[in-house]
């Protein structure tokens, strides 16, 4: 049963991870592989200075739909029996979990690849604005790298 | 008729999260919306009429031709800055 939330509160990511996996263990379960991704929030922004908070900023019912558009589009395009996407909103600090992305399926490359797929798509794609905070108590907002436009579009070019 | 227009990320840091425009009568479609808010708060101006800012309507991202319906609850994005 697909899962997909947008959490307000810390995300146990080892929890999460292992009740998705256990449902894959009980008996007459079917599945051989599992695959996820969890996102911590880094100590440091990307010119090296130390980090003390993270803010990801989310927008009414956009945000859970284009979440939701991407598990959509990932449980279509790959053979999952299975999928999880769970995404933290509000501030965090560093160690924190951001994300944790997983999915089921019978091999492992249908499960690899749906991680992947989702993961690039939610890092250009989902309805987030992130403000970093630095020790001198300065913010500023992040927007996505080219690296990640790039990752996003190979997807588009590798076809359906 | 009003119409309460929320800004997002930051949008939200020249005049807070919410504009509300009194008079709606010349604002139709996304970009008379924009052009209307451009006009009342220079401030505003560059970032609302850029096109790497986009509107939302309903929960819906839509574009500058969107109508701008009584009662609908419009956003405007700024880049997103993703997951």
């Amino acid at each position: 049963m697909m899962r997909v939330a947008l959490l307000s509160k810390a995300l146990d990511a080892g929890g999460e991870y292992a009740a998705f996996l256990s449902e894959r263990t009980a008996a007459g379960a079917t599945d051989g592989a599992v695959a996820s991704m969890v996102g911590l929030v880094r100590a440091t922004a990307k010119d090296g200075s130390a980090l003390t908070e993270l803010t990801l900023e989310h927008y009414r019912g956009a945000t859970i739909t284009s979440m939701q558009g991407i598990a959509d589009d990932a449980a279509q395009r790959f053979a999952l029996s299975d999928l999880l996407l769970l995404h933290r909103t509000g501030t965090m600090v560093p160690g924190d979990a951001i994300v944790l992305v997983a999915a089921a399926a019978t091999h492992r490359r249908a499960a690899f690849d749906a991680v992947d797929y989702m993961m690039d798509r939610l890092k250009s794609e989902a309805v987030f604005w992130k403000r970093e905070r630095g020790a001198d108590g300065q913010s500023q907002w992040i927007e996505p790298t080219l690296q990640d436009n790039i990752d996003a579009q190979r997807w588009i070019e590798n076809g359906s | 008729m009003t119409l309460t227009v929320d800004l997002c990320g930051r949008l939200a840091e020249p005049l807070g999260p919410q504009l509300i425009i009194d008079d709606c009568s010349a604002i139709h479609c996304v970009a008379d919306l924009r052009e209307a808010i451009a006009s009342a708060h220079p401030v505003l101006a560059a970032q609302i009429m850029s096109q790497r800012v986009r509107a939302c309507i309903d929960n819906e991202i839509v574009r500058d031709t969107a109508l701008v319906g009584p009662g609908a609850i419009v956003a405007f994005f700024p880049p997103l800055s993703g997951g």
